[in-house]
């Protein structure tokens, strides 16, 4: 091949890279965050720009952080040593930081901070889009009605006391160090008055002693105080609640023993199943009846149910009529500390301050705007010939925004995460904007029904990714959520709503059964241009145990009968600490759609194939350009010593051939491609907070080999600044024309993060030397990011 | 006073009490508050000597501050039992319960300290390693005794090394 036809080739292939990859994805593969609390579970998802397969992650189940590998689909571009990080609005309490890199070869490495140690469960989308993450959460423990300690001593923490009052920024302070509510009280010792910053009050010593530690650090001569001043003595209605009458007995109820009897047991029954809207209407019925032996449980459990319905006006107005009629019932101290924690936890900002909020708005909002510049150059010379050629000069602008309103029953939040990349290149796809959420939520928690409306992400009940729509749900049970979802498909961010191709779908969620089993199960229906597109029923089962985490999906397409996906996951915790993942992933590739007939045929628009073929025709032609895909992948990892975790990993890839038909030629299997890698992580290496690490990785094909290097660390400099150099060695071998390319690339990335404001930079090169015997051709890269965050 | 205190061993001391069974554990050297008294001669003063005790008794630790209320003159003041005291730290305070008997109702027969003087008065109360990290943490600690509705102030005198 002559040269200057090679370098044309060379430059083709760039360009067509740059066309078909968006503007965000060379720029940013984790285009958001987005959690939602559901009941016993917080579920975390990260949507991404372009698909990214399941590998791995470490540790199994339990850990302040999770890292996961991923190889990267042909739609991610080329990499770069480390991503712009997404926004965290959309999580934020849940996730603390996400980092993603790419150390070699296809490997993308997103290491997922909480914001505290979780348990989880992960679960890959069946398109590669996203990734979900369920943070286990203990639910409410089995309601008994006795089942606070003893006593009642009250806590505080006091952190300071001074002879001189403190200011009021003290106080807000002194809450965000602590993460409680502060207080102030008074004391005269010895004819001095003493004024004393508290930290409080606390129903629990064990809550006390966990600020107590929260606070050590800022506060060394913190102690516990019980019960000494009038705030952790005092209980009755706090201002601003609204009261409410509590239930008395009417002269004219009339329940017979056995009628009290059985209403009881089904209230408990109720009460039991945390199935508190019929638990109340009965205790309510019970309550109004003259004394009876069990009166005075019945009106606990009452105001316990009411309390864990959100009914606080009511739930106090109960505890308080409970200590007038029995105040020296055997629940009364019981009673006496529900009150005071109701109270405490309803209370405006009297003289103190909440934990982190500063103020007692029912609203909260928060968010981030980011900006980043970025460029690429590349530099290609190839015997005499040699270009320049600019791939990326780009300014990316990100904004994310939240709006909470928890109310005492009903919820709203609306959230909003949209982006705009303006396109400096003459030549270039052009400036694109994105919106990739952009929904309202309503959620009645007494009820127990949610409903979301407007583009969201999908993910689960068989939706494939982010949609226009609404979903919406209802627990009908406590162990069983029923769902439903209408709406319109998105295939990218940057397109508004398609009203062409639409889906309805329910889902029903079950679970958790025998403290380890939930269950999900689907049936989607998706209509394009009035043809099917897309008839599917599946399931997802999550199996949790400590140490065994297992997930499977299957999804059968109903409308051309074969299985669409089957995907299993396994990671189990095995002796002397290894950890064994485990990953069979059978699909079609790209997912069954009768849209699929679209590839390779001379249309924009679906319905244009009507005028080409029959319908017959048009679904056989989307079974012929869908192939069939499988990956198996198994890896091991252990910690070693203190500082180090070691990973092996081996996995293989076979994408299926695809027939001719439609004038759309024949595609050969791939072969089976073979991937080994093993990496080492370094904690601490050099300080506090540092993260080191090296990588190897082997892959060999039918129509290559590549052995990749990496190494790299991040090392924190002083309380603000974050420095990252990373080096890729890259050897690829080519069978079809014998080549051998060598690429070096060295990167640093810093940062600087203030409270609200990071600064992020970042520049690399990638120096690339190929060898074709007689001829070779090098190539050079430059890239280069400067950008900053503001979150509020 | 000081030679009394400079012959105590620095470390902290274990013993077992062959009466009650228990293992105290005494921490190193005591403290010593001083009020004076001037009315009765020009260097008389009352003392309260004080140090921290764990009483281990079948496995079940208790800790205590234990000591004495003393005099090299007036033994009245030490003996009458409506006197009360307190140590203060900063805006904590902590009642010394006066224990005319000796110290066996916490496990303690043997003295963890030396006697003072015959006519000294046990002093104890229970306490929580933090607020022993308290006590040690403020400077200015110091012991009140009320009698007859009149404050006598009890300055450190000396204490143990830290």
């Amino acid at each position: 091949m002559r040269p200057g036809l090679r370098l044309l080739l060379a430059a083709s292939a760039v360009l067509c890279n740059l066309a078909t990859t968006p503007l965000w994805a060379q720029g940013r593969i984790i285009e958001d965050v987005v959690a939602s609390e559901q009941r016993g579970y917080v579920s975390v998802t990260l949507l991404f720009s372009c698909s990214l397969r399941y590998l791995s992650h470490t540790p199994a189940t339990d850990g302040e952080a999770v890292q996961v590998r991923f190889s990267a689909g042909p739609d991610c571009g080329r990499a770069t040593a480390s991503e712009p990080r997404p926004m965290l609005a959309g999580a934020a309490g849940y996730v603390r930081s996400i980092d993603l890199v790419r150390p070699f070869g296809s490997d993308v490495q997103v290491l997922i901070g909480w914001s505290r140690a979780e348990t989880f469960v992960l679960t890959p989308s069946m398109n590669g889009r996203q990734l979900r993450v369920r943070l286990l959460r203990a639910e409410t423990p089995q309601v008994t009605v006795k089942e606070l300690p003893q006593g009642v001593s009250t806590y505080a923490v006091n952190l300071a006391s001074s002879t001189t009052p403190f200011p009021p920024d003290a106080l807000a302070a002194a809450a965000k160090i602590v993460g409680a509510r502060t207080y102030v009280s008074e004391t005269v010792v010895d004819d001095q008055r003493w004024y004393r910053l508290r930290a409080g009050p606390f129903v629990t010593e064990m809550a006390a002693k966990q600020a107590l530690t929260n606070s050590r650090g800022e506060f060394p001569k913190a102690w516990v105080a019980i019960s000494d001043d009038d705030t952790l003595n005092e209980i009755g209605t706090p201002s601003g609640v609204a009261t409410v009458r509590s239930t008395a007995p009417q002269v004219n109820a009339s329940m017979t023993p056995e009628e009290i009897k059985k209403a009881l047991a089904q209230a408990k029954d109720a009460f039991r199943r945390k199935n508190y809207a019929t638990a109340i209407p009965l205790l309510t019925q019970l309550t109004q009846q003259p004394e009876f032996p069990q009166r005075a449980d019945a009106q606990e459990m009452l105001a316990l149910a009411r309390e864990r319905s959100g009914q606080v006006a009511h739930a106090k107005a109960e505890y308080e009529d409970y200590l007038q009629r029995y105040p020296t019932g055997d629940g009364a101290t019981r009673v006496h500390k529900r009150l005071q924690a109701l109270a405490w936890a309803t209370r405006p900002g009297r003289d103190g301050s909440n934990g982190g909020d500063g103020d007692e708005s029912p609203w909260r909002v928060y968010g981030g705007f980011s900006q980043i510049y970025r460029q690429d150059q590349s530099h290609t010379e190839s015997g005499l010939a040699s270009s320049d050629l600019t791939t990326q000069n780009a300014l990316l602008t990100d904004v994310s925004l939240v709006a909470r309103r928890h109310g005492e029953r009903f919820d709203f939040t609306t959230r909003a995460s949209a982006g705009y990349g303006y396109d400096m290149l003459t030549d270039g796809p052009g400036s694109q904007s994105r919106v990739s959420l952009l929904f309202a939520e309503f959620a009645d928690r007494v009820a127990g029904w949610y409903a979301r409306l407007g583009r969201q992400a999908g993910g689960s009940g068989g939706l494939m990714g982010t949609f226009d729509g609404m979903q919406a749900g209802y627990q009908l049970w406590p162990r069983l959520r029923v769902n439903g979802f209408f709406g319109f498909p998105v295939d990218s961010t940057r397109e508004g709503p398609d009203s062409e191709r639409k889906f309805v779908g329910v889902s029903a969620d079950v679970g958790t059964l025998a403290n380890a089993w939930d269950l999900s199960f689907y049936a989607v229906d998706q209509q394009y241009s009035g043809v099917t597109d897309r008839q599917a029923v599946g399931t997802e089962v999550r199996y949790f145990r400590p140490g065994i985490t297992v997930v499977g999906i299957a999804d059968f397409d109903v409308h051309y009968s074969t299985l669409n996906t089957m995907l299993l996951l396994g990671t189990f915790t095995l002796p002397a600490r290894w950890t064994l993942n485990l990953n069979l992933d059978h699909r079609k590739s790209p997912g069954l759609s009768t849209r699929n007939a679209m590839i390779g045929q001379p249309v924009r628009r679906f319905d244009e194939l009507f005028g080409l073929y029959s319908p017959q025709q048009i679904e056989q032609l989307a079974l012929d350009r869908t192939a069939e895909s499988k990956m198996y992948s198994a890896g091991v990892s252990r910690p070693f010593g203190e500082r180090w975790q070691w990973s092996l990993d081996a996995s293989t890839m076979t994408l299926g051939s695809t027939p001719e038909s439609g004038g759309v030629p024949a595609t050969p299997s791939s072969g089976t491609d073979i991937a080994v890698s093993t990496q080492a992580l370094g904690y601490g290496l050099f300080g506090r907070g540092d993260v080191t690490s090296l990588g190897l990785q082997y892959q060999t094909g039918e129509s290559a080999q590549v052995l990749s290097l990496g190494v790299g660390t991040q090392l924190p400099i002083g309380e603000r600044w974050r420095v990252g150099p990373r080096l890729r060695l890259d050897q690829r071998k080519l069978d079809i024309d014998r080549s051998t390319t060598l690429t070096y690339s060295p990167a640093l990335r810093a940062e600087m993060r203030g409270k609200h404001l990071t600064f992020e930079m970042e520049g690399g090169a990638e120096i690339g030397s190929r060898n074709m015997g007689t001829i070779s051709e090098d190539a050079t890269r430059y890239y280069f990011s400067l950008g900053y965050r503001y979150d509020f | 006073m000081a030679g009394c205190a400079s012959e105590q061993q620095a470390g902290p001391r274990e013993y077992l009490d062959e009466r009650t069974a228990a293992t105290i554990t005494v921490a190193g050297e005591a403290m010593v508050f001083a009020c004076n008294r001037p009315e009765l001669g020009v260097h008389a003063r009352d003392y309260v000597t004080l140090t921290a005790v764990d009483v281990n008794t079948s496995g079940r630790h208790a800790t205590h501050l234990v000591g004495y209320a003393w005099s090299t003159l007036d033994k009245r003041t030490v003996q009458e039992s409506d006197s009360r005291y307190e140590i203060i730290a900063d805006d904590r305070t902590l009642p010394l319960q006066p224990m005319p008997d000796g110290f066996r109702s916490i496990g303690v027969n043997e003295p963890p300290i030396p006697v003072p003087s015959r006519s000294a008065l046990p002093l104890t109360a229970p306490i929580t390693r933090d607020q022993l990290q308290f006590l040690r943490d403020t400077p200015g600690a110091y012991v009140v005794r009320t009698r007859d509705g009149v404050l006598e102030r009890f300055d450190l005198w000396s204490a143990p090394q830290r």
